[in-house]
């Protein structure tokens, strides 16, 4: 224990107590294992059907198959590389954009900033869903556009957060005396808001990775984002859907379920998070 | 006008004099800056740059699509001249503000183009469709806010409760639910498990005549006319996708709800009155006049959220509304609808949250500058 990074020892002492953030920091371990080792862990071919169809979920096909035969436990673990890699890659470039904007637009007063605080008004006036589907449908569904449409949509959201935090920071004795103490601007942002709005900026990561996959499993699930063949968790709920209506209900149920567990655990990480990055959080 | 004699010198100086100098400053920095009818114009004048905004937006959305729309319509191996001809007509070869300007003339006249996978201009889809669409976010925003209000006040008034920690896992966990995969599972269970909605196959049963149309909302044209088995018919087939978005929806009113109650039940005020000996009811109904602002708030804008988050809803239960029209036309390749809708959308949640901010400023006072 001793030997331990102090940041560490605090986390480990969080989740000791916090139950929640232990089991979604175990389920979202176990999503990555399976996106790492998918080759080993997955029983059958994800893209070639098997002999039987519309099996239910038994010995050999522990999630049962589909209507084409495709057994969907593999599929469930091949998805998980392509959600978690949506998911962690598109809130990555989010992030990348909107934090550094965000600081620019909190610091620096005039009609740049307000110019971009117009626009990114404007992208949130749009019912999100309906937007990501018709920018998808313009660039073409494949992964690489799925991403960065999301990396499009979400960074106003950061920016706004890092703006309030900066609006909210400015203010502290701390920067007039840096400030005093003759450091530039860059300095300033890079040195002292950066590391103060990083901390909330990371929780709502949590919280967007998770949304991300949601709007990719839901772009998905019509037929609007990855293409159908390809493993992902939303077109195997929609591919299911008929089966539901007739009580085969393994096919989205397992997929689905899938989301709704990934999606919780990352927000359960994230507020964990927050212990690693603030000193001031630790007990 | 009754004038006093004497004016208090003191008085005068301070609290007459600066009132009058407030008054004149009122006057010259402009009326406009302070008062209600100011706020309401000034809120009313940001709408249009933002409207302007989302027009230009939607436009240049669609003329990023790869490929020229007269080609497309000229078919594949069209005469010498069509396409021009076709080009001139659709005045894709004037310049491109030029061409925007077309486009905001004809959106003015409610001519949003043509669908050519239905064959019918866009404005007479999306009208036909609508009343569908409001009546589920209508249901879906009463049954969430009814579920969210009940388990919010009650944790909130009994922090620690069984009702309590059931609905914070609720409102934690409602997030995180795709919305096509709990109306899958509610069809499951309702449909196929224990018969008590009907298929998932729109909003009215087949077998039926719907009423005569005088809301477009099939349960109240069902009630107006009194036709019990078309009222029945419509009910039955609402509470699969308003159940959905009740349990979706009302999961963030309920965390917002507790967490508001908290926070009031700690203030000042209240612990004042519960000091001096006010009933616990007495005191819930206070502190629950102060919670509405900000929950009626949220209620608003989920609502404005639910014209563009209930498609994939929509889409489950074969709903044909609005929503499930924007869906076909994407993956149909279709764009007139698509662009159609997300003017239509975007607009439409600007006016709400405009209405939500003017309501807002007549129950909070603060928020006039």
């Amino acid at each position: 224990m001793m030997s331990m990074p102090k940041p560490l020892k605090y986390f480990v002492a969080y989740l000791r107590t916090h139950l929640d953030a232990l089991i979604g920091l175990i389920v979202v371990g176990l999503f990555l294992l399976a996106a790492m080792f998918a080759q080993a862990i997955a029983p059958f071919d994800p893209e070639t059907p098997t002999d039987v169809f519309r099996s239910a979920p038994s010995v050999t096909h522990w999630f049962g198959t589909d209507s084409s035969g495709l057994d969907v436990f593999s599929r469930v673990v091949y998805a998980s590389r392509i959600d978690l890699f949506i998911g962690v890659v598109g809130t990555a470039l989010s992030m990348a954009v909107g934090v550094p904007l965000g600081l620019l637009v909190g610091y620096y007063r005039g009609w740049p900033s307000e110019l971009v605080m117009r626009v990114s008004d404007l992208l949130q006036a749009f019912p999100p869903f309906v937007l990501a589907m018709a920018l998808v449908a313009i660039v073409g569904p494949q992964l690489q556009n799925v991403i960065f449409v999301i990396a499009f949509l979400t960074p106003p959201v950061f920016l706004r957060l890092v703006r309030s935090e900066v609006l909210a920071f400015r203010e502290r004795t701390v920067i007039e005396a840096a400030r005093c103490v003759g450091n530039r601007d860059y300095r300033l942002l890079r040195y002292y808001f950066a590391p103060n709005v990083i901390e909330s900026a990371l929780v709502q990561a949590s919280v967007s990775a998770g949304w991300a996959i949601m709007l990719t499993a839901g772009l998905s699930f019509v037929g609007a984002g990855i293409p159908v063949t390809t493993p992902e968790w939303g077109s195997m709920v929609g591919i299911g859907a008929q089966m539901m209506m007739t009580g085969e209900w393994w096919a989205s149920f397992f997929p689905g379920l899938a989301i709704a567990a990934c999606v919780l655990s990352f927000a359960a990480v994230g507020e964990a998070v927050r212990i690693l990055v603030n000193p001031e959080r630790r007990p | 006008m009754y004038l006093p004699e004497y004016i208090d010198e003191p008085l005068d100086k301070e609290i007459v004099q600066p009132a009058l100098a407030r008054r004149r400053s009122y006057l010259s920095i402009g009326w406009w800056r302070c008062g209600y009818s100011g706020y309401i114009l000034r809120r009313l004048l940001s709408f249009i740059p933002l409207a302007i905004g989302i027009s230009i937006f939607t436009f240049v959305l669609i003329r990023l699509l790869p490929g020229d729309p007269a080609q497309v319509l000229a078919g594949s191996t069209p005469y010498s001249g069509v396409v021009e001809g076709i080009r001139a007509r659709m005045g894709l070869d004037k310049p491109i503000p030029i061409q925007y300007f077309i486009y905001i003339k004809n959106v003015i006249h409610g001519d949003f183009g043509d669908s050519w996978f239905t064959g019918k201009p866009v404005a007479e889809d999306i009208l036909a469709r609508a009343p569908a669409t409001f009546e589920l976010i209508t249901f879906g925003i009463t049954a969430a806010t009814i579920f969210g209000l009940v388990l919010g006040l009650v944790g909130g008034l009994r922090p620690g409760g069984l009702v309590d920690r059931v609905g914070s896992i609720y409102g934690f966990t409602a997030g995180a639910l795709p919305d096509f995969w709990l109306a899958l599972l509610i069809i499951f269970v309702l449909f196929h498990l224990l018969h008590i909605i009907p298929p998932p196959m729109g909003r009215f049963p087949l077998s039926l005549t719907p009423p005569s149309t005088i809301t477009g909302f099939y349960t109240i044209d069902a009630l107006i006319t009194g036709n019990m088995a078309a009222l029945r018919g419509a009910v039955g087939a609402l509470v699969g996708p308003v159940l959905t978005l009740g349990l979706l929806y009302g999961g963030p009113i309920a965390k917002l709800t507790r967490q508001t109650m908290l926070d009031i039940l700690q203030s000042d005020y209240i612990r004042f009155a519960r000091a001096c000996g006010v009933s616990d009811r007495a005191v819930a109904t206070y502190a629950f006049r102060s919670i509405l602002p900000p929950v009626l708030t949220l209620i608003g804008w989920l609502y404005a959220s639910l014209i563009g988050g209930a498609v994939l809803v929509e889409t489950v239960f074969s709903w044909n509304g609005v929503g499930q029209y924007a869906v076909q036309s994407i993956v149909n390749k279709d764009y007139a609808p698509v662009q159609a809708f997300v003017l239509v959308a975007g607009i439409f949640s600007l006016s709400v949250y405009l209405v939500l901010d003017l309501l807002h400023m007549l129950v909070d006072p603060r928020v006039r500058l």
